[in-house]
């Protein structure tokens, strides 16, 4: 019997560590499990949001419910101008009642195909650009994984994620900026996953009569509708040299929106008909003999100029340097 | 028989349809009133007018020429209606018109208004914060006095 008990034990001792190592996931699966979790949780909470602009923290505080089914439902309580405002995601359509404006705003579901794509293309260039650890950690009393998202072969961390081990749902998110300050949070608070919200909840109901109802539709062009009309600004060299890529084009008024990422830093490239009015703290700028428009608050850049009778508008936290290699290209 | 009645029945008697008491009677009276003789008078110097005039014949087609005539003119008379309708709502129309957009300056009736910078600027907003704010449109309201700036 003893010349049993030893082999049995060294068996025991090797499957336990084998399942050890076997449940032990990778930095990027877990990120990779909490991107696929979004909208198939059903739980309800208290968020907390908060973004800093131009120095100043906008900070907004709401009661969600969301379903497993990609229903989510978003009723504001602070601050107090947005207080009774009401966001209603069923899963086809987002939408945004504002009462104090008697307008609801109707535009397209978080959850539907198109922004699905866009949310899946951002974790792969995540996970192309950016180097991805983590951590164990306790959040709201329970189990998490703290993943934190850096520049390749650099300390300064951009996003943290806490993620729950048991749901695999983010329940807290920060980013910071190149220089370590802190430029947006959301946390859940009150969370309950036990309670499953009424399907009611998620139903838009028609509002009164005197209700103003805006439609914000979004048509996004595929890249191979757009390869038909053009194909320099997909691959513009200066932004993919960079790591950025264009992860969807759509109309908006006036234009084409190219939508440039590099998973967590995002450009806005318009290809419109016309400019708009540039604001009053705009500065003329002249590189290679093209004049552009050029502004900057909080960090974000703007940039517009006309060229061979085509007007171009860029937005986001983009380098001058880069604008002006983009110009030359195209000339 | 009183005058009234005698001159009543006047051209009846000239053209002899009268019954006989009655003609009788009317012949009594105008032998003794020179207004009724007088009249009778009148009334044969008109027939013998009418006797000297030729007599048209009308001809074959006459009936269907008048209809067609008839209809032409009610046509034409309903286009004109319909014609001075929309005139009417034409007008009605543009003095609406230029009651409701006379205050407003003239970019306001162009039909392809430019979208202002702050349209561009929230489309950025909501990529900017693709990984906090998702399905937070109040937060890109709350933080929307930056556009309001650049308007």
């Amino acid at each position: 019997m003893k010349k049993f008990l030893i082999p049995l034990s060294l068996l025991i001792l090797l499957s336990t560590v084998f399942s050890i190592f076997a449940n032990e996931r990778s930095p990027i699966e877990i990120l990779s499990n909490a991107w696929d979790a979004e909208g198939k949780i059903s739980f309800v909470a208290t968020e907390t949001s908060g973004m800093y602009m131009k120095g100043r923290l906008n900070l907004t505080v709401s009661k969600v419910f969301a379903l497993a089914t990609g229903k989510f439902r978003r009723e504001y309580l602070f601050p107090s101008f947005l207080a009774g405002d009401l966001l209603i995601d069923d899963g086809r359509n987002s939408y945004y009642y504002q009462p104090t404006k008697n307008l609801v705003t109707v535009g397209p579901s978080l959850y539907d195909p198109p922004h699905r794509d866009i949310h899946s293309k951002l974790l792969e260039l995540i996970v192309k650009n950016y180097d991805i650890t983590s951590q164990p950690d306790k959040f709201l009393g329970r189990d998490v994984t703290k993943v934190y998202i850096s520049p390749k072969n650099s300390r300064n961390v951009l996003l943290v994620f806490w993620v729950d081990n048991q749901t695999n749902l983010i329940l807290k998110r920060e980013r910071y900026s190149p220089d370590g300050k802190l430029q947006e949070y959301s946390f859940y608070t009150d969370i309950d996953f036990n309670s499953v919200p009424n399907e009611r909840l998620f139903i838009w109901i028609k509002p009164r009569k005197d209700f103003r109802i805006v439609e914000r539709r979004e048509r996004f062009i595929s890249l191979e509708e757009n390869r038909k009309r053009d194909t320099i600004l997909v691959n513009l060299s200066p932004l993919q040299e960079r790591g950025y890529e264009c992860i969807s084009i759509k109309e908006v008024p006036g234009g084409i929106a190219y939508h440039f990422s590099d998973g967590i830093n995002n450009i806005m490239f318009f290809d419109l008909y016309d400019l708009p009015p540039m604001p009053p703290s705009v500065r003329k700028i002249t590189t290679d003999g093209i004049r552009y428009s050029y502004w900057q608050f909080d960090g974000m850049s703007g940039f517009a100029w006309t060229y061979n009778r085509k007007n171009f508008l860029i937005i986001g936290v983009i380098e001058r340097d880069i604008i002006e290699k983009i110009i030359k290209r195209l000339k | 028989m009183r005058c009234n009645e005698v001159k009543r029945l006047l051209s009846a008697y000239f053209d002899g349809e009268l019954p006989i008491d009655k003609s009788i009677k009317v012949k009594e009276h105008l032998k003794s009133c020179r207004s009724c003789a007088i009249e009778l008078e009148n009334i044969e110097k008109i027939h013998r007018l009418m006797g000297a005039f030729p007599i048209l014949e009308v001809g074959p087609y006459f009936e269907s020429q008048i209809i067609d005539r008839i209809e032409k003119e009610s046509k034409r008379r309903k286009f004109s209606f319909g014609l001075k309708l929309a005139i009417g709502f034409a007008i009605c129309g543009l003095m609406l018109f230029l009651m409701i957009f006379r205050d407003l300056p003239s970019e306001d009736i162009n039909l392809k208004p430019t979208p202002v910078l702050n349209t561009y600027i929230q489309e950025y907003m909501e990529t900017y914060s693709g990984h906090i704010g998702r399905n937070n449109p109040g937060l890109i309201v709350s933080v929307s006095s930056l556009g309001e700036s650049s308007r």
